[in-house]
């Protein structure tokens, strides 16, 4: 059973090899869609909106915005600073945070409901479970930041969670907002493996903050790998990334 | 095994979702550029072509880049790490992870756009 949706501006997919767990998916669905009434930026009535317009006080906030503000303000340590939930017109958006949290939580959902062969995937981040209907390790492929059709690597993440960050590409160059003028000449994306799809995608939107010194960040963190390329089409990976590949 | 056909859903589908309302309004021809919208990592606006009617292309002006400010990582004895130029790989997958190409930042972009060539 397999159903994807645009939710939160992007498409998000849920497959579930077992037979038998249609609602399940469903519930998963109806998971991502109660995440983005709350957290959503561009809903007037969203809890975040709310709060950001001083409607609610951060005491009264539910647990669910408390626990992703949490995970923000965590993040922003173990990150060095290269991630901030607060902006520079001092309101919050935690959205570099509540996709990670909201797939690995869709996952446990699907655990603790008995399904055992599975992937979420958000907008190119992924939680797999178990292994694919051939029975075999669930096979990742990276796409190209150069050409959106093309996949650059074949990845088996074995229950472990995978996120990318990247920049967009306009023929040969890279848009910079901040120097619309430059051309930059460094990293263009990072794929990044944790232990689950939360922790991989915290540290990918902060690795790639960091630029060419982000693959070394990851290399310093326990438990994560990642493959970071760069404009000119050369990759650099962590140590045991290599572990992960298929061929 | 099922191959995912999912490579290039980003700004591809993104524009179809949006380009069966539009054509009931008759688009004239031309270039016409949406607003300019925050996403968060900086701001996103949509250039939209249209001819003989159309949308023939869709493309970002603008699109978001991640802050960079100084890099307090250690310098010093950093490890050796393998490289290699990317190569496109054409065994079978079950899933793509890249950087995700849509946003609500851009549909906004886009549906401006799509008005703008329609009045």
């Amino acid at each position: 059973m397999r159903e994807t949706r645009i939710i939160m501006g992007m498409p998000i997919t849920v497959d579930v090899v077992d037979a038998g767990f249609g609602n399940l998916v469903r519930d998963a669905m109806l998971w991502f869609e109660a995440v983005d009434a709350k957290f959503s930026t561009y809903r007037a009535d969203s809890e975040i909106s709310r709060f950001n317009r001083s409607e609610i006080l951060e005491a009264s906030l539910s647990a669910e915005v408390q626990e992703v503000f949490a995970l923000a303000r965590r993040t922003q340590d173990e990150a060095q600073g290269f991630f901030n939930m607060r902006k520079a017109d001092a309101t919050v958006d935690p959205s570099g945070i509540v996709k990670g949290w909201a797939i690995h939580k869709g996952a446990q959902m699907l655990c603790d409901g008995g399904a055992e062969n599975f992937f979420v995937d958000a907008g190119g981040d992924i939680q797999t479970h178990g292994l694919n209907e051939d029975g075999e390790d669930w096979r990742v492929g990276i796409r190209s930041p150069f050409h959106l059709s093309e996949i650059i690597k074949v990845v088996a993440p074995r229950g472990q969670g995978m996120a990318t960050s990247g920049s967009y590409i306009r023929g040969n160059h890279i848009w910079n907002p901040h120097a619309p003028r430059e051309t930059l000449s460094d990293v263009v994306s990072i794929s990044v493996l944790g232990p689950d799809v939360l922790e991989a995608d915290r540290f990918a939107t902060a690795a790639f903050a960091m630029g060419a010194n982000g693959i070394y960040f990851i290399e310093s963190l326990p438990g994560f790998e990642a493959y970071q390329v760069n404009a000119s089409g050369v990759a650099t990976q962590t140590t045991n990334f290599g572990d992960h590949v298929l061929p | 095994m099922r191959i995912l056909q999912r490579i290039g859903m980003g700004f591809g589908a993104m524009a179809a979702l949006f380009v069966p309302q539009a054509k009931a309004a008759a688009l004239h021809d031309g270039t016409f550029d949406g607003g300019t919208y925050d996403a968060y990592y900086g701001p996103v606006q949509v250039e939209i072509t249209v001819q003989g009617g159309q949308v023939i292309d869709a493309q970002a002006l603008q699109y978001p880049g991640h802050r960079r400010t100084s890099i307090a990582i250690n310098n010093q004895a950093l490890p050796w790490l393998k490289k290699e130029t990317v190569q496109a790989q054409s065994s079978r997958i079950n899933i793509i992870s890249g950087a995700t190409l849509t946003s609500r930042a851009y549909i906004k972009s886009l549906a401006d756009a799509l008005k703008a060539s329609s009045n």
